[in-house]
């Protein structure tokens, strides 16, 4: 029998699942080609991670790459406990806490969320101390922010909270206004977007005349909050105010973030051409590939909305690209739920692989939020497909999912989608 | 400003003019340039019919020639020279020359070219009805199996449709439900490869709930939806064995079992399947089983790859031209013939679904009313094993004499072999073409 390359599937699912083997697991998607067998034919247009294969030269080139990433890492996260443990000696907790936050900065950068939240408990159990308590502060957002990425909002914003109150008694503007931010970013995710604009707003309050990262950031953050509560006037003008703000500062990325958010309210309005134009102008400002993913996923989106199907698979397959080679995996979810949605489009009885594809990921992303969002728009598929039972019970799992993690909003809009599925009147 | 029929030519010898003059008569315009710098001016007043061009001018060479063809402005070129040099020749036909013609003209071979390039125009126009039908052509190839696809139709037979990929099996097979007493009821397609094993059982099957992690609700399956009419099974080579074994059942059958059920559901469906895989093989290879290969191979129907399809390639390229022109809201109305013989020079391993989709990236990259050379981008071959595809007998364990060997064998098959077309289409002077092939034992094949 002739050799054939291993199939992504194929070989995550041969992987042991020890740690160890962790650094080598995200390396085999780096690793990993199109299947050459398949060009030309009808299920390459169905492509995704797991149908692609693994080049082992290509792995295997990988490897010393990987161990000196996960040598050094290691190194800086001993390096910084050594750091605690030398302030301890002192007599110093304070400076023992802030070693333990940036060891969890090293390990949340890698992505190990567990690891950075343990490291961070940590520093919160040091930075308990009456007189100054600074870094229990920084524990705190810093846990609230690790909170948030796992979708557990309720349990981001509690700590968000103490992180703010402690700031306040502390005089730490600067920890107050991190605080304010992440608290507006929770309600964001919540949909709650009075209580987002509050925080935003308080956080600007704090920064008073100052300018700076921190003043463009809550301008944008509050055009986004105006945006999503319809607000399209009040969010043009937080566009205008942070675009001034960011003209005078060094910032590669503000102009990308800038044009990003100026597309989104484009489309909003409809104005789908402007909206496009203003994306491609961010794809062409980006200076980092995380950036760039992120507006591609807009650029991509606004292509859809124009009925213009096989653009919109170009910039995806695009991003799917800059998603493998940069290891940005969360944006893979954004590929193959893009790709559902085209196929949704075209009525594709295949756009199963990549609900399916994006499913398998979401689960193994570690945030239920997303997996309720892939399910709800799975549930809308297959109501198009015919399919009415299995999409009721899709939304009905995304709901509970919704519900658990404080996402009242989405759990609101994801009942009112049941409720027209099941003909019955929408909710009040 | 646009001159339709004119010839511009740039060429500083008197005879020329006159003897194009003399060609064309009263019946088209004629603009003569005589210095380059006057007549690259005149370009830009394009895009002109045809352009005779002087090789003999200061300033013009291939590389000047190719940005000219490339851009579209002087239509056909046709060049010009005092003496014709045979590798020179060869490189500007390849740049889309459409001819090299020796000064003193000869009046009556001005003629031929000259005429039929004004009449037939530097460009054609679309179709100005598109249609819905996706099976075009009208060589005898595709004939054939049309008429063949006209036979089995009515018949019921399971059919078993071959071919390289993008020849269009789904299209026959849609054709074939169309044709047949099933054209009411359900066609349902699926693809086994696109589709991962794990979730291809569920799909074809169907699934109760419960049956796995993740089966929400009960699910019907795609033999149930095709229940009286045609299941449209693609790319059925790419099937593991153990899903085999249970297509097979229910082919035998004609009874499924959902996955974690336990009711054995009648379906009534026609199968049509297909593959660009060579069965045969995998069944001798152990890969296939040979019981399931005699039962979807009752009526066998073979499609032609693009490149066997004489005279289609250019029906096929005005049909998505203007259909995918009307999709995406393009103005155009004609193509170049520069872009048709860019078109023609490739070997099409994609074949038809390669050219449809060259020709939506040409359409979203044209402007105006002209699709162009310029707009066609063709991707080089991709992958080592797609190579097997357009070069029979390839391996990755030929040495590169061996390679050359097969590749110049193949050239030869397709020419003729006419060693001066030979070392067109490789690029290389003829003597090196003869060389090569006595070197390699190829003449007198």
């Amino acid at each position: 029998m002739r050799r054939r390359k291993i199939r992504m599937d194929q070989a995550l699912d041969l992987l042991p699942p020890l740690a160890a083997l962790g650094p080598l697991r995200s390396a085999l998607i780096a690793a990993s080609i199109d299947d050459p067998d398949r060009v030309w034919t009808g299920s390459e247009r169905y492509r995704t991670l797991e149908t692609r294969l693994l080049d082992l030269a290509a792995l295997e080139a990988e490897i010393p790459r990987v161990l000196e990433s996960e040598r050094s890492q290691a190194e800086q996260v001993w390096r910084h406990t050594l750091e605690a443990f030398r302030a301890v000696e002192a007599g110093d907790t304070g400076a023992a806490a802030t070693a333990f936050v940036d060891a969890g900065e090293v390990e949340e950068d890698a992505g190990r969320l567990e690891a950075a939240e343990i490291l961070y408990g940590r520093a919160l159990e040091l930075g308990r101390k009456p007189r100054d308590r600074q870094p229990e502060g920084l524990a705190l957002r810093r846990l609230g922010r690790i909170a948030r990425a796992r979708g557990d909002i309720d349990v981001a914003i509690v700590r968000y909270l103490n992180g703010f109150q402690i700031g306040e008694a502390e005089g730490d503007v600067d920890g107050m206004i991190v605080a304010c931010q992440g608290l507006g970013n929770c309600h964001v995710d919540r949909g709650a977007w009075g209580e987002a604009e509050r925080w935003y707003r308080r956080g600007m309050e704090l920064l008073g005349e100052g300018h700076g990262r921190e003043r463009w950031q809550l301008e944008v953050n509050l055009s986004i909050v105006a945006r999503r509560a319809g607000a399209l006037d009040e969010s043009a003008g937080w566009i205008a105010a942070a675009q001034e703000t960011a003209a005078g500062l060094e910032e590669g990325e503000g102009q990308a973030i800038l044009a990003n958010a100026e597309g989104l309210l484009l489309a909003a309005r409809k104005r789908l051409n402007e909206a496009e134009a203003a994306y491609r102008q961010a794809v062409a400002s980006t200076t980092t590939p995380a950036a760039r993913a992120t507006v591609l996923v807009n650029l991509a989106e606004c292509l859809l909305l124009q009925g213009r199907l096989t653009e919109s698979v170009e910039v995806i397959r695009e991003l799917e690209r800059l998603a493998i080679a940069q290891r940005l995996k969360p944006f893979l979810l954004h590929v193959y739920l893009g790709l559902a949605a085209v196929a949704r489009a075209e009525a594709d009885p295949e756009g199963v692989i990549f609900y399916e594809q994006a499913l398998e990921l979401a689960r193994g992303g570690g945030n239920p939020v997303d997996v309720a969002l892939v399910q709800r728009e799975y549930a809308g598929w297959e109501a198009a497909q015919g399919m009415p039972d299995t999409a009721a019970e899709r939304l009905t799992q995304a709901a509970a999912i919704f519900g658990q993690c404080g996402s009242s909003h989405d759990q609101k809009e994801t009942l009112r989608e049941l409720e027209r599925l099941s003909g019955e009147p929408p909710l009040p | 400003m646009a001159h339709d029929g004119a010839v511009l030519v740039i060429d500083d010898r008197g005879e020329v003019a006159a003897s194009v003059r003399t060609v064309v008569g009263d019946q088209r315009r004629v603009r003569v340039e005589t210095a380059l710098t006057s007549g690259l001016g005149a370009l830009k007043d394009g895009p002109w019919n045809v352009t005779l061009l002087s090789l003999d001018l200061p300033g013009v060479g291939p590389e000047l020639v190719g940005r000219l063809i490339e851009e579209g402005n002087a239509g056909v070129v046709v060049l010009t020279a005092r003496s014709v040099d045979a590798e020179l020749a060869m490189e500007l036909t390849r740049l889309g020359a459409a001819e090299l013609l020796g000064v003193p003209l000869q009046t009556d071979l001005l003629a031929r070219v000259l005429l039929v390039e004004v009449e037939r125009g530097s460009r054609v126009p679309l179709p100005t009805e598109t249609t819905d039908r996706e099976l075009v052509g009208s060589s005898a190839q595709l004939l054939e199996v049309l008429k063949q696809v006209g036979r089995v139709a009515g018949s019921g037979a399971t059919v078993l449709v071959t071919g390289e990929s993008g020849t269009g099996k789904e299209l026959i097979a849609r054709a074939i439900h169309r044709m047949s007493p099933r054209a009411k009821r359900p066609f349902v397609a699926v693809n086994c490869a696109a589709i991962p094993e794990d979730l291809l059982e569920s799909e074809l099957f169907g699934h109760e709930r419960g049956a796995f992690t993740g089966a929400v609700g009960r699910k019907t399956g795609r033999f149930e939806r095709a229940h009286g009419g045609t299941l449209f099974l693609d790319e059925i080579g790419d099937m593991s064995l153990v899903l085999q074994a249970k297509i097979l059942r229910a082919l035998q059958e004609r009874e499924i079992e959902r996955l974690g059920g336990e009711e054995r559901i009648k379906v009534d469906v026609r199968v049509v399947a297909a593959t660009h895989r060579d069965l045969q093989a995998l069944v001798a290879g152990g890969e296939y089983r040979e019981d399931l290969y005699y039962r979807l191979a009752v009526v066998r129907l073979h499609l032609p790859a693009l490149r066997e399809r004489v005279g289609d390639l250019r029906d096929l390229t005005l049909h998505y031209a203007a259909t995918l022109a009307a999709e995406h809201r393009r103005p155009l109305r004609f193509v170049s013939e520069t872009a048709l013989r860019r078109l023609d020079a490739h070997g099409w391993p994609g074949n038809v679904r390669e050219l449809r989709n060259v020709l939506e990236r040409a359409v979203l990259e044209s402007r105006g009313d002209t699709l162009a050379a310029r707009d066609i981008k063709i991707d080089p071959p991709r992958g080592l094993v797609a190579v097997g595809e357009i070069l029979p007998g390839y391996s990755p364990t030929l040495t590169l004499g061996e390679l050359e060997a097969l590749h110049i064998a193949r050239v030869l098959e397709e020419v003729d072999g006419h060693l001066i077309r030979a070392a067109q289409v490789l690029g290389v002077h003829r003597n090196t073409v003869a060389r090569k092939a006595r070197e390699y034992g190829l003449l007198g094949r």
